[in-house]
């Protein structure tokens, strides 16, 4: 594999002058292929944000720049919030722009361009995995903020999840992303009034997929799914097994190849038995809808049309017409009688899911900005998501509405202090005893949680896409024949296995046998510390069998 | 200009020649001329052939959005052409556009020649149906409800008026690609510009054909066909060309799905542009290209001859 760092660069300058373009043609260029921009080196740097003239240009994410005079109805919290940071750094000047930072290409295209406002999601460009947000990092679309996570001290003011979440915005050291929200796992609603009502025992956090199962098919009646979950709902189930698209067990390290993962999705009866249960659940007892978004799903459980959704467990604490809190109001019965949340159950093997621990969303800084442009950036990000600004829009929430859930809305925190100075009330107080210990159960759980992630350096491609896979779960969900699914998963298998070859890695072979050994040896530690069923029965084996032949070890 | 004449009783090939003149243009003339080119010739290279060759280029080598590029001649090329997926897609793509053309192409002819026949009274009310204008996306919303395979308009059909089984439609690997071609045979799309060309033809041709005894399927043969043939040789290019390129209304109904059975080139190459991978995006733009070029130049060889010479 020593060929895969062997190519030559040639520099933006070099391509234009071998396209024999110059000046006006350049402009041109722009237009027709991605901007071969060099990456700012280094620039003046400035410890202070508030001490340099900058510019600051604004989509209208993460924050609404507020107007010069006050709509009608006066400022929202946050807005007066973002006016007390502007008027403690006169010499950032803010801009309040229009740009298309949701659309894939759009925002790519705004980066390499040069006019990518100040704030945007990383996920957009990384087909929202954490492997792709390293990717793109490592290609240079998103700032690298590592002195300013130094200068603004930003770890020490993140809560435990926030923390156990680090390779949203961390990589091999390098800070690129700043937490906005943190969600304490992905999992599960019900509605316990509807179980109550048709006599059914509600879900706890040992629930199996197999009791979900027979409680959505006793739920199920002509207006009534018995549980609604994603399109790709199949990954929930598949997960809680080690399995999926990004499952521990799919994954084969392989570094006497150009890309260094193979595919193996065939050699687990699991993952078979797993995708079966779901597709009865659509197909023969028609108690699954599986074709929604996380918002139509709470939608159908707050009208009472699905009984058990899965969602991000942070919707527990959505304030909107249609979160649980508004359920609860419009039911006029206390919140803890009307849902239910649990974390998604554990495997048949006794494996506890990835998609249990705490996931952190982030929003990148643009990449051309200079160290003091970076700074202004963070320092408002600071003032508005952790600092002084955050805790004056929580405080004006409640002067406001005096209502505690619109406190701890969204809730955890990103911010390591989980109450608000001035306002009289506890997360407790407002969503109940029972949701704070799901998130400290998640939180608690999930801490050292190995993602492959965190100890591979990030490659400079992603390798095969996802297509062979979402081709087969898409089958798996919407044929509703007599499909062979051992037939169906040897299809991605081998089409994976076959684009792979085509790959080479950045990585350099004994850096990533390293880095792969450091991984499985996380996860033995971990498995073998929480899980020791699971660790015994079925890591251990299939390390030894599988794995270490591969590494040698 | 020189003025040519001809005694009377000259031979008609001797008028041949002849009718050619050359122009000799004046200085103004020519400024003239070039003003009303070089936009047009401007915004083709710019718009047009500078993006085809930028693209060939960016297929040679691992361009990223950022940092240095390096040439890799036809790595990319050779790892598409290796990809199982661009195999199935350039499959289903030609699958569609064969059926999309058959099935979409002929009948708007055939429709708008029998149009033609009906009372001018019958012809206006079939036009205003058949012509009512549709938002694309109140379309897709409107069949993405009538293809539900829980509470669809179709299913309803099938079910309760037919007492089929229950039915797939786009969930289905084997009737996808004709549920998605369907709309467009009742949409009619094309079938106005016909319409156009065969209100344009003299009605003394057919006129003169019912005296000389032809019936119906004489005057469409003779007459109506050859008539619209330049507008069918037009609009089957752009057909072929569109079928091929296809990737907005299967991408917003399936997503390609289920198991990529409506996964279209365009729409694997919107895959690939996601995953990061331009130059291999890129490489399967120039596939695609060279397949369009070749059926389109076969098609105009084919399709050469003059109908009126």
């Amino acid at each position: 594999m020593s060929s895969k760092n062997a190519s030559k660069g040639l520099s933006r300058r070099d391509f234009l002058k071998t396209l024999g373009i110059g000046g006006a043609g350049a402009a041109m260029f722009a237009a027709g292929l991605p901007a071969f921009a060099e990456r700012e080196s280094s620039a003046s740097f400035a410890p202070r944000a508030q001490n340099a003239n900058v510019t600051l240009q604004i989509a209208g994410f993460p924050y609404t720049v507020p107007t010069a005079e006050p709509p009608e109805g006066g400022y929202t919290a946050q807005q007066q919030a973002f006016l007390a940071w502007m008027e403690q750094n006169p010499n950032v000047r803010i801009e309040s722009i229009e740009a298309p930072i949701w659309g894939t290409g759009e925002l790519r295209t705004l980066i390499t361009g040069g006019t990518a406002p100040a704030f945007f999601h990383p996920g957009v460009l990384a087909l929202w995995t954490i492997e792709g947000k390293h990717v793109v990092f490592n290609q240079g679309l998103l700032a690298d903020l590592t002195a300013q996570y130094e200068e603004f001290g930003l770890e020490t003011q993140y809560s435990d999840a926030v923390r156990a979440g680090s390779i949203e915005w961390e990589v091999g050291g390098a800070r690129f992303g700043l937490p906005e929200g943190v969600t304490p796992g992905n999992g599960i609603f019900f509605r316990r009034d509807i179980f109550e009502e048709a006599g059914i025992e509600p879900l706890t956090v040992d629930s199996t997929w197999e009791e979900i199962e027979q409680k959505a098919a006793a739920l199920t009646n002509e207006s009534r799914l018995g549980m609604g979950t994603q399109w790709w709902g199949v990954e929930w189930m598949l997960a809680s097994e080690g399995y999926g698209k990004a499952g521990l067990f799919n994954y084969l390290p392989t570094p006497e190849n150009g890309w260094n993962w193979r595919f193996d999705y065939t050699s687990y009866p699991e993952m078979v038995e797993a995708t079966a249960r779901y597709r009865r659940m659509i197909h023969q007892d028609r108690s699954l809808g599986s074709n929604y978004g996380d918002w139509e799903l709470l939608g159908q459980f707050f009208n009472g049309t699905m009984a058990i959704v899965t969602v991000p467990l942070q919707f527990f604490t959505e304030t909107g017409d249609i979160g649980p809190g508004a359920l609860a109001a419009q039911l006029d019965r206390p919140l803890e009688e009307v849902v239910g949340a649990i974390p998604h159950p554990r495997g048949m093997n006794g494996m506890y899911g990835p998609e249990g621990r705490p996931g952190v969303s982030v929003i990148s800084v643009n990449p051309d900005f200079d160290e003091a442009t970076k700074s202004a950036a963070v320092s408002l990000y600071q003032y508005m998501s952790l600092g002084e600004g955050f805790v004056t829009q929580r405080r004006l929430a409640f002067e406001q509405t005096g209502n505690l859930q619109r406190v701890f809305s969204p809730y955890p925190f990103v911010s390591v202090a989980q109450s608000i100075e001035g306002v009289e009330g506890t997360p407790t107080d407002a969503w109940g005893q029972e949701y704070i210990d799901l998130v400290n159960y998640t939180t608690t759980t999930a801490a050292g949680y190995p993602m492959r992630g965190e100890f591979f350096p990030p490659e400079l491609d992603l390798g095969p896409t996802e297509s062979a896979w979402g081709d087969a779960t898409s089958l798996l969900r919407d044929d509703p024949g007599d499909l062979d699914i051992s037939a169906t998963y040897q299809t991605a298998q081998d089409i994976r296995n076959t684009q792979a070859e085509a790959f080479s890695s950045v990585i350099p072979d004994d850096q990533f046998i390293a880095a792969a050994q450091a991984y499985y040896q996380a996860n033995a530690e971990y498995w073998q510390a929480n899980f020791p069923d699971f660790y015994e029965n079925t890591y251990r084996p299939w390390f030894e069998q599988v794995i270490a032949p591969r590494l040698g070890v | 200009m020189a003025e040519q004449t001809l005694a009377p009783g000259t031979p008609v090939e001797e008028m041949k020649p002849a009718a050619v003149v050359e122009v000799k243009l004046t200085r103004r003339s020519r400024v003239e001329k070039w003003a009303f080119l070089i936009p047009a010739l401007l915004f083709q290279l710019s718009w047009g052939w500078y993006p085809l060759v930028v693209a060939f280029l960016l297929s040679m080598t691992d361009a990223r959005p950022r940092g240095p590029i390096s040439w890799t001649g036809f790595q990319s090329y050779s790892r598409v052409w290796a990809d199982p997926l661009v195999g199935s897609a350039f499959r289903v793509t030609i699958i569609y556009a064969a059926l999309s053309i058959v099935l979409t192409f002929l009948i708007p002819i055939i429709v708008a020649i029998l149009l033609m026949e009906m009372k001018p009274r019958v012809m206006r009310w079939m036009m205003i149906l058949w012509f009512l204008p549709l938002s694309g996306v109140a379309s897709t919303i409107m069949w993405r409800y009538v293809y539900n395979q829980d509470f669809g308009f179709l299913q309803w059909i099938a079910m309760d008026v037919l007492g089929l089984e229950r039915q797939g439609f786009l969930a289905s690997a084997d009737q996808v690609l004709f549920w998605l071609i369907f709309p467009g045979i009742l949409m009619f799309g094309p079938g106005l510009i016909y319409m156009a060309g065969l209100q344009s033809i003299p009605q003394s041709y057919y006129e003169a054909a019912e005296i000389e005894g032809a019936g119906l399927w004489r005057k469409i043969w003779t007459i109506s066909l050859p008539r619209i043939r330049p507008i069918i040789v037009m609009m089957l290019t752009f057909a072929i060309i569109g079928s091929l390129q296809v990737f907005d209304w299967p991408k917003l109904m399936t997503d390609g799905g289920p198991g990529g059975a409506s996964r279209t080139v365009v729409m694997y190459m919107f895959d690939l542009l996601n995953s990061l991978r331009y130059s291999d995006a890129t490489a399967l733009a120039i596939f695609l290209f060279i397949l369009i070029m070749a059926i389109t130049i076969t098609y105009r060889i084919l399709f050469k001859e003059d109908p009126d010479s």
